[in-house]
């Protein structure tokens, strides 16, 4: 029987190698290439036909347009509004590459650390520089706000610097360990069915209680893939709320 | 008389601040109940991180791995309570009432 952790192992599709760096397409890249595809093709065949009144398809796009659109007006605030395009296709990037990864045989790149955290650096750095161009060195005052005692000052200071550079972290850790983890735990759930049927006796007819398992876990898994995504893509809109209103 | 008044007072702004707070977690619960853990783990993975960092710098092993290790651990148990009581994400947040 395969190991539950077998569905992460990166394949080399296409070997490619550039100035002495392994930059091969492999079925992660696959998949994020499929995930672009997919989620332009569903976002353009729904309103390829748009009426006023949407049918079933199209309404779907327009609740996922609006969702985000409101999500960056109430989260980003004022000036918020020229940033939609990138969480839209942010949130659409990772809810379709998790979506895609619930598909039997298919590849779940979310759950490489390396991608998330990628996506995390770029909206870190992406939003500290735009911080600092729109505040300049008024920046600094947010790791010092107004109003506390300057006695606090030593020790205040290290714990605003450590909380903001935990940004990208928690934001990549908490994706990859979400996907990770739960496509984990339904392959061991899925593991002990196939386990517990080659056995004899009373264990072979309590094959169904992992069955069960694994018909909730799945249920669950879908769950987490859209809330990740959001999740993601909200804090992103709260990251650009400190950077564009600074306190 | 006067006293009476203050106690009323203080009385119905706590309820107002509780039930705002309970608002705001219960509206996006499942988000905030995925974020508390990495949050503290983070803060120990920079914590230590930037510890390790300062040591390696000037040669001070343990030193700041040790200072940094507490830091980073109440900087996330730190934004773990913004978090939950409702000031959101907010770097550089600290009690607002007093400008006022």
């Amino acid at each position: 029987m395969k190991s539950p952790v077998e569905q992460f192992t990166i394949k080399t599709l296409v070997p490619i190698e550039a100035f002495g760096y392994d930059i091969s397409f492999t079925n992660a890249s696959l998949f994020m290439v499929l995930s672009v595809i997919v989620s332009s093709l569903f976002l353009y065949l729904g309103i390829k036909k748009s009426s006023l009144i949407p049918n079933r398809f199209q309404s779907s796009v327009e609740l996922l347009y609006v969702f985000v659109s409101n999500m960056v007006k109430e989260n980003v605030g004022t000036g918020g509004k020229k940033y939609f395009p990138f969480i839209f296709s942010l949130f659409m990037f990772i809810l379709f590459g998790n979506l895609l990864g619930m598909i039997p045989y298919s590849y779940t790149f979310t759950s490489q650390i390396i991608v998330t955290i990628t996506l995390a650096l770029i909206i870190f750095i992406g939003v500290t520089l735009i911080a600092l161009i729109k505040h300049k060195l008024k920046f600094f005052t947010f790791f010092f706000p107004s109003g506390v005692p300057i006695a606090l000052a030593p020790l205040l200071i290290p714990i605003e610097i450590i909380s903001y550079l935990m940004r990208p972290v928690s934001l990549s850790v908490r994706l990859f360990a979400n996907m990770l983890a739960g496509h984990t735990m339904m392959k061991v759930f899925a593991g002990l069915i196939i386990m517990m049927t080659s056995a004899s006796g009373v264990l072979k007819a309590g094959a169904v209680l992992p069955l069960l398992a694994v018909i909730g876990l799945t249920g669950l898994e879908f769950l987490v893939a859209a809330l990740q995504a959001y999740v993601f893509s909200i804090l992103t809109c709260m990251y650009l709320h400190d950077a564009l209103h600074l306190h | 008389m006067n006293k009476e008044l203050d106690k009323k007072i203080d009385l119905a702004l706590s309820k107002k601040k509780v039930s705002i707070n309970k608002k705001s977690v219960d509206k996006n619960f499942l988000s905030t109940l995925s974020r508390v853990a990495t949050e503290l783990v983070a803060g120990l993975i920079i914590g230590t991180g930037l510890g390790l960092l300062i040591d390696n710098w000037l040669e001070t092993k343990p030193l700041f791995l040790i200072i940094f290790f507490f830091l980073g651990a109440f900087a996330g148990i730190y934004n773990l309570w913004r978090q939950l009581s409702g000031n959101g994400l907010k770097i550089g947040y600290f009690d607002k009432g007093k400008k006022n």
